[in-house]
């Protein structure tokens, strides 16, 4: 395996009560790379993450990381990766407690670090002076910035973005497009995100996947594709074999 | 991750959710219902000692009656277990927990315990509550004795604590049932089912036949009703409930382990 690769996903297939979502997946994501996951609704972009991440379960086929197989149980590998799926917090509590909730439930930070990595990490998305507001009176692109802030709680070296520019202001989403950008550069983290939002996927993403029908229809550098002539649409369209 | 790093988690979690106020409702009744009592708004219709005046444990058991009899205790515990376990995989929450701990036994397992010692902690409070109440506004009064043991006829301290501990025990169990049923349906549901269950082992409480008197609460009833009971049977429907207790977090963690999460 290539040393640079961080993640190899290989022959993942999994399915929802018989129905199948992943069909026959694999694709490799390198270190310091950002990797834009595109597909239709349904494509099957979200089980992929959730597999990846351990919520789902009984799925088959191999995810290496780092290059050993990722198991669910391996709390260190855990800790190295960061992720925005699906984020719901505890509306009843502030910004502040719901981070310190999460930062509990990892030994990464050090109980004593831990007050000066959550100011950090507020200021860091943006929400050094809401950090004692109840999570309740945010609107959607604040508690985007706040789940972007607990997804890099561990600074982890993998992070795995669905939908990060959901709700997200012009402005929102140029901050999160250089945060992401910066993590890249200075800490090497690698990124895999999905977006419908093509113009950000433009902006951001080194590779592209192409997700259609549960398989992959697509793989290849942005600039390839660039180069190639061909556009998200279209490549969207095509049906997966 | 360890069951204490959870459970500590969980704890600080339920010391800052604005939702775990409800569990404070039963100590603000209970200082309302001893007002009542003091200003003679609310009459008392336990059968008293010679004198017709309360004692504090006189009073606490009329109290534990009024909440644990209309079911407000059961219903404010199940309620909250609901959100603890159901509540959190409905809405996506439980991921926080997931994302960090590499076996979900654990998960449920700190989920259960810190519901469990939350609910016990809230229990005591109320109960204190209403041993302060008593000292404050009926001790000094014409239906106070100022003292601290029961003076019903043939009823002793004892007697009360433990028709109280008994019902406890009962709590802990319908705080497993509502995370099996939460495996499957959402908070709202979890919260019926399990309320179905506690009216259901109460009604099975007061009769008189061999599951009954496997059940904690029916010797509470009879602890409660001034009978005498023999230690084996209590201990015997204690382990009973505490196996079944054990058998549904069995049932509720091997399904747990193979959910997908929303």
């Amino acid at each position: 395996m290539n040393e640079n690769v961080i993640l190899d996903v290989r022959h993942l297939q999994k399915g929802y009560r018989k129905a199948p979502v992943l069909k026959d997946v694999s694709f490799q994501v390198k270190q310091g790379h950002i990797l834009g996951l595109i597909g239709k609704n349904g494509a099957g972009k979200t089980t992929l993450m959730k597999s990846i991440l351990g919520l789902n379960t009984k799925y088959q086929g191999e995810i290496i990381f780092h290059g050993k197989k990722l198991m669910p149980s391996d709390e260190t590998m855990k800790a190295e990766i960061g992720s925005l799926v699906d984020v719901s917090f505890y509306d009843d509590m502030t910004a502040y407690q719901n981070l310190k909730v999460i930062m509990m439930l990892t030994k990464a930070v050090p109980t004593a670090e831990q007050d000066e990595r959550i100011r950090e990490l507020l200021s860091f998305v943006g929400l050094e002076s809401s950090g004692k507001k109840s999570v309740r009176s945010f609107s959607f692109g604040m508690k985007q910035r706040l789940a972007l802030a607990q997804a890099m709680i561990t600074k982890p070296v993998l992070l795995i973005l669905d939908e990060p520019f959901v709700g997200l202001d012009p402005i929102g989403m140029e901050d999160v497009k250089e945060l992401l950008r910066k993590l890249c550069r200075e800490n090497k983290t690698s990124i895999i995100f999905s977006s419908h939002q093509l113009t950000e996927v433009c902006d951001l993403a080194d590779d592209i996947v192409i997700l259609n029908n549960g398989v992959i229809s697509y793989a290849n550098t942005y600039e390839n594709m660039k180069s190639s002539g061909l556009s998200f649409v279209e490549l969207m369209r095509q049906e997966g074999n | 991750m360890s069951l204490t790093q959870i459970i500590k988690t969980e704890l600080y979690k339920n010391s800052h959710r604005k939702s775990s106020l409800i569990l404070f409702l039963p100590m603000v009744l209970t200082v309302i219902v001893t007002l009542g009592y003091a200003q003679g708004v609310i009459e008392l219709n336990l059968i008293t000692g010679g004198s017709g005046t309360y004692s504090c444990m006189d009073f606490v058991f009329i109290v534990w009656n009024v909440l644990s009899g209309l079911g407000i205790l059961g219903i404010l515990m199940i309620l909250f277990a609901a959100l603890q376990f159901s509540g959190e995989i409905e809405r996506g929450q439980i991921k926080f927990m997931l994302l960090r701990t590499g076996n979900r036994a654990t998960v449920v397992w700190g989920k259960y315990l810190a519901t469990v010692m939350v609910t016990v902690v809230f229990i005591a409070g109320t109960l204190f509550v209403s041993i302060v109440s008593y000292y404050l506004f009926l001790s000094g009064s014409s239906i106070g004795t100022g003292t601290f043991a029961s003076t019903i006829d043939g009823f002793s301290t004892m007697n009360i604590w433990g028709s109280i501990a008994l019902q406890i025990i009962v709590y802990l169990f319908l705080t497993g049932v509502t995370f099996l049923a939460g495996m499957f349906v959402n908070p709202f549901v979890t919260f019926m089912l399990t309320l179905f269950v506690m009216y259901a082992i109460n009604y099975l409480a007061g009769a008189e036949n061999r599951i009954s008197r496997l059940l904690p609460n029916y010797w509470s009833s009879q602890m409660a009703l001034n009978k005498t009971v023999q230690a084996i049977p209590v201990f015997t429907s204690v382990v009973a409930i505490v196996v079944l207790t054990l058998m549904l977090l069995s049932v509720t963690i091997m399904l747990f382990q193979k959910q997908d999460i929303k």
